[in-house]
């Protein structure tokens, strides 16, 4: 740690830390734009110039390293006139779309704008027009109006995916971002330069004027799409009379609050984990027809004695888990298999091959994956199956089976004819709590984000009824 | 255009002469453009392809630097400078382009002869007013021999 | 010993060719050189109290000490020919008509701080000077001036031209170095300054072509030499290049100290048709103006720094009454407009808004309080850039409208244009 002074005050800092981010972790309000918790500190934006004592000029505190002793002043009048007037530049420049802008509410520009700016403009005259609806990716739309230059886009192209993939090109205030020519970026991390856009520059075609970012009140969980766990903010609507029928997953977003998570998120994780809202099943399904949860229970007590196989799935919580294994395996000694969604391509950054959270914790507690051809009988079987309508091509052994055969789960199913004698809905991933274990066997946590839907049960409470039930030997 | 084994050549010889290829970016287009008289997209796009690199690190120094340019334009290139000694002899001389020449700043002659650009100093002050035609600068430019200058262009 | 370094270079017969350099002299300081310990050379270059020719006017013997000791990697040595400051074209000279007197420069310079290679960054606008310098180079090391092991010594140099593209930015130390990267010229964040991390990271000294071409007679004659020739802490002559309303424009060497009016009025010739002085720019554009009344004055580094202005590349550009302030201003707005890399927003969008409210100045719809707000912008561009560009603009800019704001006013309450 090192001891310096923000205003005289005396504070404890990381050493090796920027002044920027000692400030931001003690509380000291310093506006910046270009600077990015994931990017190296550019000190382009220059909005965070204070003083610090021993410098004749102000200094970017994005960029200078703390040292013991070191007396930062952020409030003296030079440091307040030179925040003005970079801000009056900006607003001098900047196009007035704050009441069709998607980024309103939550804009950098807005921001200190409003905190650190001014009252009087002292010059009026025509704005440069630059392109305002520039193609740059299948969901991302530039304004090169109101782009401030910051080049957080560029950069996190450059630092994080590695590639130089967007230019500046012209020069002084004709510069723009651009591709060269037609091209438009194609990875899997698109979604991140729109929420890496300090301002409304970068945007989102599907969220463009869609809903207001004061509307939304953002949940953090982390994502089961694969066994990395992102950490994830889902957006959901408040209660608004026009968004009455809004979806209640309108949005997510990369949560970069926390440091063990990456900060950013692939796109299918952006963009596909709403998939978990569709197709949703809410009655108890017996062979085409349905029963209520008394007449299910009935159904499940008379075939738990005869019961033989018991599937996991790697979408199941930490605790549902132990609890499962602790009835299943312990006490009934029934076989055990586990079973989740087939992997997919890995990459080099965020996208692991195997597309389920807690398949690292299965493996760690023993259970076999169900492997095609290796199970010809299984008898009468429980399924887990919570990430699913269908059954994995891999599980045709138990499909073709006879037995009693039960499926938990929160979707619809699609097969053609009734291979399940018993379907059970279940909520979601997004609907519950519980510990999952990444591919590094670190644990995180999945906040219940929305309220189960109507007719759902918990896998829990499914497991402590048959606790309940095969209590006696 | 298409670069050409040449053209190819002659790039692949000035990355080898650099200790780090990237530092003949700027020559490399500079060659394409003694060539061809500019750098469109498709030269652009194969000079990315030589230096291994995204077609953006290109574009981005093409449009950065005033003497490369993107499109064709006339045979003969005029920069006519502005800065401060040449600014009142260039108002005159861009006079006597539009009105002579038909030119017009960014603009090419009708007869495709000439293109014109306004430039910054050309480090001829003491010659001023200064312009430069393709590699040569001349200076001071007067309306008299304004004219018998341009005429030894084709 | 002759009191001028230059005159009889630049005007020597076929002095561009080697074999005309030599007779006259050249190469005879490498020789004498490379007899002496690399650190006599840099206490020479230190007495000679030798100051930036290029703009900055930082002491060179003091900027040779921030590198650091040889490691045994490459090191460079960069010669800044990028020449944009408006009204300066004293290196044109050099390059064009004693290119070897750079070269010899660089290579004493090389060879007293350890350097490996260097590089002369050309502007792309000189073609003339690219054939010349080329040509210099391949006859310098046809004579065995460049290359392995130097006139039989131990110490081994090459240099390379590398042409600009056309961008003033790239005078500037650090963007010159991402231009000579293959990239666009921005200035890079110091410190690390280059002598640090220069090119490709590693440890590089720039300096300005007539800063290295002083070397050789400061090692020849001796540092102290050297300063006498000038004035106290600006030692030695230097290219004085005299351009506008004068009856005489060129290249003018003359020691440093000399009087302002001297320049102008003894060798330039005085203005044409006896008109009046209006003012001058003492150091190319990036130097605040002198009025009429503060022209009488010294031209060395201290004397025009105290007088708000700078000695910077030596361009003296002079003005008369027919000249509008307007138009001077107008144009070196646009100058600056044009020329800004963009990076960083109190320049970008500063010049951007001076652009504009210059235009509005020169129009019907001007008001007084378009030259308040121009005056305004100008001082909130200073300080808080990330390169001297945003000083630049602000310090010429600011000048040019505080000391003519009679006249400025005058124009804007009645006579629009």
């Amino acid at each position: 740690m090192v001891e310096i002074t923000f205003n005289g005050h005396p504070y404890s800092v990381e050493e090796g830390s920027t002044v920027l981010a000692a400030a931001q972790r003690v509380g000291v309000p310093i506006p910046y734009f270009c600077n990015h918790p994931l990017l190296k500190p550019a000190g382009l934006c220059r909005m965070c110039l204070v003083e610090i004592r021993g410098f004749p000029k102000l200094q970017t505190a994005c960029t200078t390293t703390v040292k013991e002793g070191m007396e930062v002043l952020t409030e003296t009048e030079s440091v307040k006139q030179a925040r003005r007037e970079i801000l009056e530049f900006h607003f001098a420049q900047h196009p007035l779309d704050c009441p069709e802008c998607d980024q309103a509410g939550a804009c950098l520009l807005q921001e200190w704008l409003y905190r650190f700016g001014f009252t009087r403009r002292r010059f009026y005259f025509q704005r440069d027009r630059k392109e305002k609806l520039v193609p740059l990716g299948e969901n991302l739309l530039l304004d090169r109006e109101r782009c401030i230059l910051c080049l957080r886009c560029l950069r996190f192209c450059d630092e994080v995916l590695g590639h130089h993939l967007l230019a500046v090109t012209e020069r002084g205030s004709r510069s723009c971002i651009a591709t060269a020519g037609e091209r438009r970026l194609e990875t899997l991390y698109n979604g991140n330069l729109a929420q890496i856009c300090p301002v409304g520059a970068i945007l989102e075609k599907d969220m463009k004027a869609r809903v207001r970012n004061w509307l939304v009140q953002s949940r953090p969980t982390g994502c089961p799409l694969c066994s990395r766990g992102c950490a994830l903010l889902v957006d959901t609507p408040k209660e608004y009379p026009y968004l009455a029928h809004y979806p209640r997953l309108v949005r997510v977003q990369a949560d970069s609050r926390g440091e063990e998570r990456s900060g950013f998120i692939c796109d299918i994780g952006r963009y596909s984990l709403k998939s978990l809202e569709e197709n949703r099943l809410s009655k108890i399904l017996q062979r085409g027809g349905e029963i209520d949860e008394a007449r299910m229970k009935e159904v499940l007590k008379e075939k738990l004695a005869a019961l033989e196989t018991v599937v996991l799935s790697s979408w199941l919580s930490l605790e549902e888990i132990d609890r499962a294994l602790l009835l299943f395996r312990d006490r009934l000694q029934l076989r055990i298999f586990s079973w989740g969604r087939g992997d997919g391509d890995g990459d080099t950054l965020l996208v692991r091959k195997e597309r389920n959270p807690n398949g690292t914790y299965l493996r760690q507690r023993s259970v076999k994956p169900l492997v095609d051809g290796e199970l010809s009988d299984p008898g009468n079987t429980l399924l887990f199956g919570d990430f699913f309508p269908d059954y994995p091509l891999f599980a045709e052994g138990i499909v073709r089976s006879g037995g009693f055969k039960a499926l938990i789960t929160p979707y619809r199913p699609s097969l053609k004819g009734e291979i399940f004698d018993l379907v059970v809905p279940v909520c979601s991933f997004l609907e519950k709590e519980g510990s999952y274990m990444d591919f590094q066997e670190k644990q995180w946590r999945a906040s219940k984000v929305f309220e189960p839907v109507e007719g759902t049960l918990r896998e829990g409470e499914i497991l402590s009824f048959l606790d309940g039930e095969g209590e006696q030997p | 255009m298409r670069l050409g084994p040449v053209l190819e050549e002659k790039i692949r010889t000035l990355m080898g002469s650099y200790e780090r290829e990237e530092s003949a970016l700027i020559p490399a287009l500079m060659a394409v453009q003694a060539e061809y008289g500019c750098v469109d997209s498709e030269a652009a796009e194969e000079v990315s392809a030589l230096f291994e690199i995204t077609p953006e690190r290109v574009e981005e120094v093409l449009s950065f630097y005033s003497l490369l340019q993107r499109s064709p334009g006339g045979r003969h290139r005029i920069l006519l400078c502005r800065s401060l000694v040449c600014s009142g002899g260039a108002e005159k001389i861009l006079k006597v382009l539009q009105e002579e020449y038909s030119l017009l700043p960014g603009g090419t002659s009708p007869d495709g002869r000439f293109s014109l650009f306004l430039c910054e100093c050309l480090g001829h002050c003491e010659k001023a007013p200064a312009i430069m035609v393709d590699d040569r600068v001349y200076g001071p430019i007067e309306e008299g021999n304004l004219f018998s200058l341009l005429e030894g262009f084709k | 010993m002759n009191d001028r370094i230059f005159e009889p270079l630049l005007n020597a017969e076929k002095g561009e060719t080697l074999e005309g350099y030599v007779r006259q002299g050249g190469y005879a300081s490498l020789r004498k050189a490379l007899e002496m310990s690399p650190g006599d050379i840099v206490e020479e270059v230190k007495n000679s109290n030798l100051r930036g020719r290029g703009g900055a006017g930082f002491p060179t013997g003091q900027k040779w000490t921030f590198l650091p000791p040889p490691d045994g990697k490459a090191r460079y040595l960069v010669a800044n020919a990028d020449e944009g400051e408006p009204g300066t074209f004293k290196d044109r000279y050099i390059l064009t008509r004693v290119p070897h007197l750079l070269l010899e420069g660089m290579i004493i310079t090389a060879y007293a701080l350890g350097l490996t290679k260097g590089y002369i960054f050309l502007r792309g606008e000189y073609t003339q000077g690219r054939e010349m310098v080329e040509r210099a180079i391949a006859e310098a090391a046809d004579a065995g001036f460049l290359g392995k092991n130097i006139l039989e010594s131990a110490f081994s140099f090459d240099v390379a031209l590398h042409s600009g593209a056309g961008a003033y930015i790239c005078g500037e130390e650090t963007a010159l170095l991402e231009s000579l990267e293959g990239k666009r010229g921005h200035p890079r964040l110091k410190p690390p300054f280059p002598a640090s991390s220069g090119l490709y990271g590693r440890p590089t000294l720039i300096n300005n072509v007539e800063t290295l071409a002083c070397i050789p007679s400061i090692v020849l004659e001796g540092g102290f030499w050297f300063a006498s020739l000038g004035s106290q802490k600006n030692g030695g002559t230097r290219l004085f290049a005299l351009s506008g309303r004068v009856l005489k424009p060129g290249l003018y060497e003359l020691p440093l100290g000399t009087n302002l009016k001297e320049l102008i009025f003894t060798h330039g010739g005085g203005i044409p048709k006896n008109r009046r002085l209006k003012g001058v720019i003492p150091g190319g554009l990036s130097a605040p103006i002198l009025t009429a009344e503060e022209c009488d004055i010294p031209l060395d580094f201290d004397s025009l720094a105290r007088a708000g202005s700078m000695l910077g590349s030596g361009a003296v550009m002079v003005f008369d009454e027919e000249d509008s302030i307007l138009r001077i201003l107008s144009s070196t707005v646009e100058f600056y407009f044009h020329e800004s890399c963009g990076q960083c927003t109190p320049c970008r969008d500063g010049t951007n808004i001076l652009k504009k409210l210059m235009e509005r100045i020169l129009s019907e719809a001007g008001r007084e309080e378009d030259y308040r707000a121009l005056v305004s912008v100008a001082r909130g561009i200073r300080g808080r850039t990330i390169c001297p560009f945003g000083d630049a603009v602000s310090m010429a800019v600011e000048a040019m409208a505080i000391k003519y704001e009679e006249e400025i006013l005058g124009f804007l309450g009645g006579n629009h244009g």
